[in-house]
């Protein structure tokens, strides 16, 4: 009885006027309909998001990019609930963001891992599954499957503040992951990864993959957008620019410039390929092309017995998106990572 | 995965916001009225305050022993409490510790109610530890009446201090500052008819705590309800007012 009357005062809670409703109409699992949200100072007033709509189902991987500045952080804490728009509605799952967050909570890493720096990582973690609602008798099994699984046995016993930035960025991912989450949101995850746990991260999110769950990502590592995620909205000045679907982009991605590494036949590939010219030895760089054209030139090559050991997008075709919406130069682009 | 509703488990939780409270605060408590007990015994033992008359704690008269016993309980209850709430709801939100804590199914509200709870408890903790030692070192008293008005006075002092801290980062300053204008206010004004008068209403009754301390200490024998309920009752209308804070303010400054 007295659980069902809790029930029905979170519903209560949770209910939108009839204005928001009508904003919303059918709503995705995540809804933002012309959020925006100003800084009021004493001076002056600043628009961090400025009429940002944008929805996300679930089942989706769904980034967020844009410069310095441009509003990703405060988006994430208004989708959290942290923050209250100053116009406009957010839902999740038909809930304000505060009311689903307190009744399902969600994974979230922020871009900066904020633990008392006196917790002991085993102890941060199991205090972190005890507010995760994780049951008591197995927090201490789940916290030890994390540890294992990003590489923190060794650090068990040590204390936040002397953890590294990339051990303790691992942490932050690990009590992300204490609960199984319907909502999962990671602010730049791979901030001060080495390689080898980037690659991790991506197979982490590709476990984390799930038609129940949405996985939201904000990053400035566009390539790893563009592995990772099926669409990324490019923010900037508070508005959302663009949302490129990553899949469509790689295949439709116009012409752009190329590098080939020639391990055999250089004289060859220059006299098939004028337009080429020499960056480095065996190394040529190739004038924005289609991919038939590529392919082609390709063919060429190989047809006449070069030998090729790479071909790399001098930048991806997410990097000449991000670069158009924020109306920059995409020649000026350096190699991807 | 579910999509069923969950809720953090602070009933377990709780037991490590006690750890933290009995790991920092606790000590700090401790050791500042161990100073104070010091700094207020010497000058009494030495003579320096009994006109060159030397005492031993054994041979210190009951009204001595009495005073200071009340003093010192006054002291412990304003630096204890204002140990225990320091920093309850602003150093979550100067640090961003409040990022982990609120992904999680738990609302700022219950979470820091908790805190509250646990930090209150540990100083109940170290009032009967401090009790315990004035006991075995300088005479056996241990009035029944101690633990509730400590659990009282925390509430009366803690909850204004809970308050101040969900409104901005300087809650020690302003609780301290709260209590100082509160006792001169009293004094000066308490009994003025016109509008100052009023005001001073508005303040915690700081002027009616040495009437609780007095009874404990066994100088009065008529317990004093009205200042009891008064001030308890002032805390939790702060308390109350600190948790609808936490419930309507942003948890992010931006």
């Amino acid at each position: 009885m007295a659980r069902q009357r809790r029930a029905c005062r979170c519903r209560r809670r949770a209910r939108l006027t009839p204005n928001e409703r009508r904003a919303l109409g059918d709503s995705p699992f995540v809804h933002f309909a012309e959020v925006g949200k100003t800084y009021r100072g004493l001076r002056r007033r600043v628009a961090a998001v400025v009429d940002v709509s944008l929805d996300i189902q679930r089942g989706e991987v769904f980034g967020l990019a844009g410069p310095n500045g441009a509003g990703k952080s405060t988006l994430i804490a208004l989708l959290l609930g942290y923050l209250k728009p100053t116009s406009g509605a957010i839902t999740i799952g038909g809930s304000r963001p505060r009311e689903f967050v307190e009744r399902h909570g969600v994974g979230y890493l922020s871009e900066l891992v904020t633990i008392p720096p006196r917790w002991r990582l085993e102890e941060a973690l199991s205090r972190y599954a005890l507010l995760a609602g994780v049951e008591t008798k197995r927090v201490r099994q789940r916290v030890a499957e994390l540890v294992e699984r990003l590489g923190l046995v060794e650090h068990w016993g040590k204390q936040i503040r002397q953890l590294s930035k990339g051990n303790l960025q691992r942490v932050g991912l690990a009590q992300a992951l204490l609960h199984d989450e319907q909502l999962v949101i990671l602010d730049e995850p791979t901030h001060g990864l080495d390689p080898v746990w980037t690659q991790r991260f991506r197979e982490i999110v590709g476990d984390l993959r799930h038609p129940e769950r949405a996985i939201f990502i904000a990053s400035h590592n566009l390539d790893e957008l563009q592995r990772v995620a099926d669409r990324v909205a490019i923010i900037d000045h508070g508005r959302v620019q663009r949302v490129v679907q990553t899949r469509a982009t790689a295949k439709d991605s116009g012409a752009i410039p190329y590098r080939i590494v020639i391990s055999r036949g250089i004289a060859t590939a220059h006299e098939l390929l004028p337009s080429a010219r020499e960056v480095a030895p065996g190394e040529l760089a190739l004038p924005p092309l289609s991919v038939e054209a590529l392919n082609e030139s390709l063919s060429r090559l190989l047809a006449q017995g070069v030998l090729v050991a790479s071909v790399t997008p001098v930048y991806s075709s997410l990097e000449r998106e991000f670069r158009e919406a924020v109306q920059a130069d995409p020649s000026s682009l350096h190699s991807p990572a | 995965m579910t999509r069923e509703h969950r809720t953090a488990r602070l009933g377990r939780y709780f037991w490590w916001q006690y750890h933290d409270y009995m790991l920092h605060q606790a000590p700090a408590t401790a050791v500042v009225l161990a100073m104070y007990a010091y700094l207020t015994l010497m000058p009494i033992l030495n003579g320096s305050m009994t006109n060159e008359r030397r005492y031993t704690v054994a041979t210190l008269p009951m009204s001595v022993v009495q005073g200071f016993f009340s003093d010192a309980m006054a002291s412990f209850i304003l630096l204890g409490t204002l140990f225990a709430t320091n920093g309850i709801v602003a150093t979550d939100r100067k640090r961003g510790f409040y990022r982990f804590y609120f992904a999680k199914p738990v609302s700022a509200p219950r979470f820091y109610t908790n805190a509250f709870i646990a930090n209150g408890s540990g100083m109940l903790t170290v009032s009967l530890l401090l009790l315990a030692a004035f006991a075995f070192t300088v005479r056996p008293v241990l009035p029944l009446s101690f633990i509730p008005v400590v659990a009282a006075m925390y509430i009366a002092f803690g909850g204004v201090g809970f308050m101040l801290s969900t409104i901005w980062r300087f809650d020690w300053l302003s609780l301290v500052t709260v209590a100082i204008v509160s006792s001169l206010g009293w004094g000066m004004w308490g009994e003025d008819k016109g509008i100052r008068g009023w005001l001073v209403h508005l303040l915690p009754p700081m002027h009616r705590t040495a009437e609780l301390y007095s009874y404990v200490a066994g100088t009065t024998t008529s317990f004093p309800w009205t200042t009891q309920l008064w001030l308890t009752g002032y805390g939790t209308v702060c308390f109350v007012i600190g948790l609808w804070i936490l419930r309507t303010r942003s948890l992010a400054t931006q």
